[in-house]
């Protein structure tokens, strides 16, 4: 752990007030004070002891923003499938569209599920069934058990995983009766592949359930969460998947009561290679490379634009990121500044290199390779089909990297770049658009010069020198940030940008967002400071990874009616 | 229909003694005037394409009866007798969001987004912040009124539309309850389709299996109910209700009907702007396949979104985005765009000649099906809601006044009216107003419903 992190550790390891919250156990409220209880099953913490906690700024804000219960998102579905049920191959792709909260990161916390949407878990359900191995999913011993007796272990156990909670004896017996009702028409194994195909479709997998007992808190109060649910919540901020079976033992075994237990948890989860899914998740979300999915291009101009190319170069952002924040352990200046990646198959022309081993990390041209901001799925993710986007870049430089929403343009506006002419760069273009309307520039002032910074690549994000046989002109002025002043390329935009502690609070706000599933509150501040310093003092991204995950927002939840 | 032992069927039923031979061949109209139920069922198509449209090249030339179609509407020319082009209906752009944003739920709704802060925008463009729509569309309260059919009460398909906001929804249930159109062909054939095709044995093992799913389903749902927070109620009831709603319509005998080719996703094009025309084919082919096979007779086909749609069209020539060009007004542009609308008034007139082909009581399907085609206003350019292009097609055979150009006064009359003279159509002949925005009461006059 770096000296930073004990830092932050020791301001939320203060809130750390615990009552028995495994999963079978009672919930209590956080008590200010509080100390966590030894359990003696807990694994051994990486967190020194000694560091552990004086004062904390957080202590006595007793809220945290709301916990609406929320469905899946389709990639959490696909993660939790394969990691409950063994790899099925595409099995989200037939479900309905994500809500997107601000146009950012999935969250199905609003709409309420139509008929339609049942009926796709359904075929979807009907479809992986098919192809589970399900007497490979909890082997027993029929020659020395009953099959009823297999049976009902194999409810215990892979249900405990699709659930993730262990069962009630209510929760079993509906599918004991599932399971003999079938047996007696089609045979055990077609019994246990009918268990698993409405496991598929219940709703404790398709649901964040975070069920607290208002018997044992009181309403309105703080609590943390039982301990499965804060289990589930670590999986699918870690992993963007369900809990495994180390997970829920600990769960079970009381050691998530205790932050240093949480902790323990999510390094471990952060060294596991399915945290790749995770940072893939995010990433995908915050840079906006979800606008890929089936995104154009005019063939005429760049003919290499294929689906290929489009997953070589997610792929290529997604091995980037991960290398940065695991391999690396690196900080928020490492993410925006590393002049490596990993360009694989068609995404190597774009990076003008013609070949490299697979896999593997490739050093670039540090004047044309600056971190995340020159990934290529970026850059084209937020061009138009035929040319770039100044304005489109910088709005999402405003809005994902620095957290300054943008208006839309005025109804009666036009929101569309000039078009295309022989002999015009697109800065030229741009340049005759504003003057054109001088109203436009109270937004466009803001966001067109950020996106000039990245001029130098094109709607495919492709490196180039000059557009229309004039040399690109990527200068302009940063303006309403902590770092204002003259930038030039995406150099010097990067620069700037990691030594901003507003773009520094920014990610780490965007992290917390995509960790709870909404946009912060008032009542999240105090736990978002803590996790925000934790980037801007010099801590890693997974320093701040973990502080957010023993923040009062993540480990607790206000008990409602 | 007569047997020769002079016993009367139902169109079900015969429908499902062809079997499964039959019903593995291409999509043949097999319902004829002698293959009908006693009464004959009122159907709804509301049909949506974005972004308005170019008047000029839109408006027909001459009044009522007496009309010349123009370029855009010239695809529908074989149809002209079976259309009322109406000119001068206005959409009321209550509430919040932005014109593309909201647009798409106002129009078949009539009633603004919930300002509740579910996508909220610190900048408050178009409104601090907006949710889903606040009501229901009309088709959905007609499936609450029992008017849609069976299986399947309402049957709601899209190309490249239904995403993850409001600005990609047309349909809503209720309050915050989009109904996602489906969006793939292949898995629409399958759920209208491929359960009557499968071998009666298969077949009854099959819903047996479901039936005890969805029991265990229901009682953890209903387990749920007791232990959510209040809050989050709604939700789980919600589902237990739609799974409910799916039991009984799994758990009917499914009419064999003469099923169009099951798509060949092979044949769909890579890029997603490319596959636009393939798609719009497929769900067209089962869109009136599911009303022919009366598997449903509340429907909607909604093509693309009203959100800003950066859908290039290729295959006519249009390179650059729908929106963006749109919104240059320079003649060359519109000449561009107006290419775009009238291959969708060439859909819209497919999916009517299909309909019209098909022989029903002493005319057509269409002439007893009201077709509807909406955008989410009126120009691209100037997000103008005074006037939407609407046009209306079929129900002759129950009374609209097809063949006239319906020309209104501009700004006096509001697309309610259209809504309540579609809902009286199908059945509702209470309604009087319909969506929060309807300040005034009654049909739309001229139209004959």
């Amino acid at each position: 752990l770096s000296p930073f992190f004990r830092r932050v550790a020791s301001h939320v390891l203060a809130t750390a007030a615990i009552a028995s919250t495994q999963c079978q156990g009672t919930i209590g409220p956080l008590q200010p004070g509080q100390t966590a209880p030894n359990h003696a099953s807990a694994p051994a913490s990486a967190v020194d002891a000694a560091v552990l906690p004086a004062a904390d700024s957080c202590r006595g804000s007793a809220d945290v923003g709301p916990a609406p219960l929320r469905r899946l998102t389709r990639v959490e579905y696909e993660h939790s499938i394969t990691q409950v049920f063994g790899a099925v191959g595409d099995v989200s792709s037939s479900l309905a569209p994500d809500e997107r909260i601000d146009g950012v990161f999935a969250s199905n916390r609003s709409s309420s599920v139509a008929l339609v949407q049942v009926r796709q878990y359904l075929d979807a359900a009907e479809s992986i069934a098919s192809k589970v191995d399900v007497l490979a999913l909890d082997p027993c011993d029929r020659s020395a058990s009953s099959d009823e007796a297999c049976a009902a272990q194999f409810i215990a156990h892979v249900g405990r995983r699709a659930y993730r909670r262990p069962l009630d004896p209510s929760e079993r017996d509906r599918y004991l009766t599932l399971y003999r009702a079938e047996l007696a028409q089609d045979g055990y194994e077609s019994a246990l592949r009918l268990i698993v195909q409405t496991l598929l479709q219940s709703p404790h997998l398709l649901y964040h359930l975070e069920l607290q007992d208002p018997a044992t808190a009181a309403v309105g109060s703080l609590a943390r969460l039982p301990a499965c649910a804060l289990a589930s919540r670590l999986a699918y901020f870690f992993w963007s998947s369900a809990p495994d079976d180390a997970l829920l033992d600990a769960a079970d075994s009381g050691a998530l009561d205790s932050d240093a237990g949480v902790l323990a948890q999510a390094q471990r989860m952060l060294a596991d290679a399915r945290a790749r899914d995770g940072i893939e998740s995010f990433h995908e979300q915050w840079l906006g490379l979800i606008k890929l999915d089936g995104a154009s291009r005019d063939p005429s101009l760049f003919p290499e634009w294929t689906p290929e190319l489009v997953t070589a170069l997610r792929d290529e952002t997604t091995r980037f990121s991960d290398d940065v924040i695991r391999a690396q352990a690196a900080d928020y200046t490492t993410l925006l500044t590393a002049s490596y990646s990993f360009p694989s198959g068609p995404g190597l022309a774009i990076r003008g290199i013609s070949s490299a081993p697979s896999d593997a990390k490739v050093q670039l041209d540090p004047m044309r390779a600056v971190g995340i901001l020159t990934q290529p799925a970026f850059l084209a993710a937020h061009s138009h089909t035929n040319q770039t986007s100044p304005a489109i870049r910088g709005r999402a430089l405003r809005e994902r990297f620095l957290c300054q929403p943008m208006p839309d343009p005025p109804p009666t506006v036009a929101a569309v770049p000039p078009p295309l002419a022989e002999g015009l760069t697109t800065r030229e273009r741009f340049a005759m658009h504003r003057s054109a309307g001088s109203s436009c520039i109270s937004c466009h002032g803001l966001i067109d010069d950020l996106g000039f910074a990245l001029e130098h690549f094109d709607a495919i994000g492709r490196y180039r020198d000059q557009e229309q046989g004039k040399p690109i002109d990527a200068s302009g002025e940063l303006t309403d940030t902590d770092v204002d002043g003259p930038i030039d390329g995406a150099g010097s935009l990067a620069a700037r940008f990691s030594s901003s502690a507003q773009a520094q609070h920014c990610y780490a706000t965007q992290w917390f967002r995509y960790a709870v599933g909404r946009t912060e509150t008032d009542a999240d501040r105090c736990a978002l400071q803590t996790i925000q310093n934790t980037l801007s003092t010099g801590g890693s991204i997974r320093d701040a990874l973990f502080a957010i995950t023993a923040s009062a927002a993540f480990v607790s939840a206000k008990v409602e009616e | 229909m007569t047997s020769a032992a002079g016993k009367t069927w139902s169109r079900r039923s015969v429908l499902a003694s062809i079997g499964a031979s039959a019903a593995l061949a291409p999509f043949i109209p097999l319902l004829n005037a002698s293959g009908q139920e006693a009464t004959i069922p009122r159907r709804l198509i509301l049909f949506f394409t974005p972004h308005g449209t170019v008047w000029d090249q839109w408006r027909p030339t001459g009044s009522g009866s007496n009309f010349t179609l123009s370029r855009i509407l010239a695809p529908l020319a074989s149809v002209q007798k079976k259309i009322v082009i109406i000119d001068g209906l206005g959409v009321r752009a209550d509430g919040v969001g932005a014109p593309h944003t909201k647009g798409p739920a106002l129009l078949w709704t009539a009633s603004p987004l919930l300002d509740d802060g579910t996508f909220a925008r610190d900048d408050c463009s178009g409104g601090c912040s907006f949710g889903w729509n606040s009501g229901p569309s009309f088709d959905q309260v007609l499936v609450q009124r029992g008017l849609g059919g069976t299986p399947f009460a309402s049957y709601e398909l899209g190309v490249s539309s239904g995403g993850g906001a409001p600005g990609a929804h047309t349909i809503y249930a209720g309050a915050a309850k989009p109904i996602p159109p489906r969006q793939d062909p292949v898995a629409a054939w399958n759920e209208l389709f491929a359960d009557a095709m499968r071998p009666p044995a298969e077949a009854s093992k099959l819903q047996a299996r479901r039936k005890l799913s969805l029991n265990v389903l229901d009682g953890e749902l209903s387990a749920l109910e007791s232990k959510v927070a209040r809050a989050d109620l709604a939700k789980v009831q919600a589902h237990r209700d739609a799974l409910q709603q799916l039991s009984s319509q799994l758990l009917q005998p499914m009419a064999a009907c003469a099923s169009p080719t099951k798509p060949d996703s092979a044949q769909r094009p890579a890029d997603s702007a490319d596959a636009v025309p393939w798609l719009v084919d497929r769900q067209i082919e089962l869109l009136v396949a599911a009303l022919s096979c009366d598997l449903t007779r509340i429907a909607s086909l909604q093509i693309r979104l009203g959100e800003n749609d950066g859908n290039p069209y290729r295959f006519l020539g249009v390179t650059d985005e729908h929106h963006i060009t749109t919104h240059d007004t320079s003649p060359a542009k519109q000449e561009l765009i107006s290419k775009i609308y009238t291959w969708y008034a060439g859909r819209f007139a497919s999916l009517l000649s299909k309909l019209d082909a098909i022989p029903e009581g002493t005319g057509s399907m269409l002439d007893h099906t009201l077709v509807i085609w909406g955008s989410e206003l009126g120009t691209g350019s100037s997000h103008d809601f005074s006037n939407v292009p609407f046009v209306v097609a079929g129900g002759g055979g129950f009374g609209v006044n097809t063949g006239q150009y319906l020309q209104l006064a501009a700004g006096s009359t509001f697309h309610n009216r259209l809504i309540v003279s579609a809902m009286r159509y199908m059945g509702a002949s209470d309604v009087n107003t319909f969506g929060s925005s309807d300040r005034e009461s009654g049909p739309l006059p001229g139209l004959g419903v």
